[in-house]
């Protein structure tokens, strides 16, 4: 199986959760590697603030002190964002989800996803 | 010698010191030189300092390298003390006068003709006492050592209370090294701050505090001496808080583990408000936050309403949130849960 094959399961397995409308692999330069999203977001959008939430990431370590950031959340009356770095990889993987998505699991299942994407970058 | 439980008497004279505020020290014998020797190690190392009349032999080897005026002629001394404060204006580092071994004499025809910055050994204050009559004044005594400030009593020495508390009980020469260090400190960011100034540079009290790694009421005495010594107002150029922030701090303020809180308007942080110690760049972060804040809600179908919460490794938490236009960030110890502090702080904001 080709490494895209790879992270497009990753992204697949993701997407299963509930209250997901997608999910997408960032470079740490803010570059979208793989996607899966619904319709009903325009991906260049939210690829736009999967950028920011990279730079604000990347900032915050090296000029803030506050210690390598783990997860982002952005929780909002119309929808979730969700962002965890991969260590080796040195890429986020980002998921996008409706009110309903419940933040916790999400979270387990980026971790999960994080495993995966490490252990296929290693 | 140590400070011990003798606070008030050095935090006066480091006071009138700073503000350069003229007193006057009693000392009959060599028993009050070492109070002597401990208050003049007050005086900044960055003053100019110029002394006069009976100078003891061990003044000459002070850190504080004084330049020695003759006093035989009172009028030269006075005419010559007077300009070289007004020199100050054209850009002579801040003056210290110090004389030694003055008389009512010297008060009449030298002293009361300078209006700021000296410091004059008497025998006795009780004459002086006497002279000044109605004139403003207050007396510390300390044993058989006294100082007579031609001011009235200060309301607040807050600061000179606290920086000599946090060694009251350590020797007079880690003291004077403490002092000198916070001193230096605080001109060195009194000169940068004025020079960025200059350049139209606005900075919020919050960014100064930050900046220049100054707490709440070493900023306030900074200002003072600007003031003092280089006649710059900076209250002008900096901006404070909305009173509505400031209160909302407070009410945010009483949440568990909270380590910082930060408010930021149009992209400055306007108050800031440290609960623990610990490094990170609260400025920096919280305009990152807000930032990142304004843009989720530009680009992505996120809602108007939103918060960010930013977890870091070590367990750190970060939650952003805004309100009436004002972005606050809030930073959390890692014994904090994040779903609590997200709640926490919907709650006191009224989100």
């Amino acid at each position: 199986m080709g490494r895209q094959e790879v992270l497009d399961g990753i992204l697949a397995k993701l997407d299963d959760i509930s209250g997901s409308k997608g999910c997408m692999i960032v470079t740490k330069e803010g570059e979208v590697i793989a996607s899966r999203m619904g319709k009903e977001f325009a991906q260049d959008k939210v690829a736009a603030l999967a950028a920011d939430a990279v730079t604000v990431i990347n900032k915050v370590i090296a000029e803030c002190n506050f210690g390598k950031p783990d997860t982002m959340v952005i929780e909002g009356t119309g929808g979730k964002f969700a962002t965890v770095a991969a260590e080796k990889g040195g890429s986020f993987i980002i998921l996008l989800g409706d009110k309903s998505m419940n933040v916790g699991m999400a979270k387990m299942s980026l971790r999960e996803a994080i495993d995966a994407f490490d252990e296929e970058m290693a | 010698m140590q400070i011990g439980k003798d606070i008030g008497f050095f935090a006066s004279a480091l006071n009138s010191i700073i503000m350069r505020y003229p007193f006057f020290i009693e000392g009959k014998d060599k028993k009050v030189e070492p109070y002597l020797r401990q208050i003049l190690s007050f005086v900044p190392a960055y003053r100019e300092v110029i002394v006069a009349g009976n100078i003891p032999k061990w003044v000459r080897y002070l850190p504080i390298r004084p330049k020695e005026l003759p006093a035989e002629d009172e009028r030269e001394l006075v005419e010559t003390v007077t300009s070289l404060f007004e020199e100050e204006g054209l850009g002579r580092p801040p003056l210290q006068f110090i004389y030694f071994g003055a008389t009512i004499a010297t008060y009449n025809g030298v002293l009361k003709k300078i209006p700021k910055g000296w410091i004059a050994t008497v025998e006795s204050v009780t004459p002086i006492i006497k002279e000044l009559g109605n004139n403003s004044y207050y007396v510390e005594e300390l044993g058989e050592a006294a100082l007579i400030h031609l001011e009235d009593k200060p309301k607040n020495i807050e600061f000179e209370t606290k920086l000599l508390q946090r060694v009251k009980d350590l020797p007079g020469a880690v003291v004077s090294f403490v002092v000198q260090k916070k001193l230096n400190e605080m001109h060195l960011a009194g000169q940068a701050i004025m020079r960025e100034v200059e350049e139209g540079s606005a900075f919020s009290q919050a960014e100064v505090e930050e900046l220049f790694e100054l707490d709440e009421i070493t900023l306030q005495k900074l200002i003072e001496l600007l003031k003092q010594e280089y006649s710059v107002d900076l209250r002008s150029y900096i901006g404070t808080a909305p009173a509505e922030v400031k209160s909302m701090i407070d009410v945010l303020t009483n949440i568990e583990h909270l380590i910082a809180i930060a408010a930021v308007s149009k992209r400055q942080v306007v108050a800031l408000k440290r609960l623990r110690d610990f490094e990170v760049s609260m400025s920096q972060l919280a305009r990152l936050l807000i930032w990142l804040h304004g843009r989720a809600s530009e680009i992505a179908q996120i809602g108007k309403k939103h918060h960010i919460l930013l977890v870091s490794e070590n367990g750190f938490k970060a939650v952003a949130m805004v309100k009436d236009k004002i972005g606050y960030v809030l930073l959390f110890g890692k014994e904090a849960r994040s779903a609590l502090c997200v709640a926490a702080v919907k709650d006191k904001l009224n989100l």
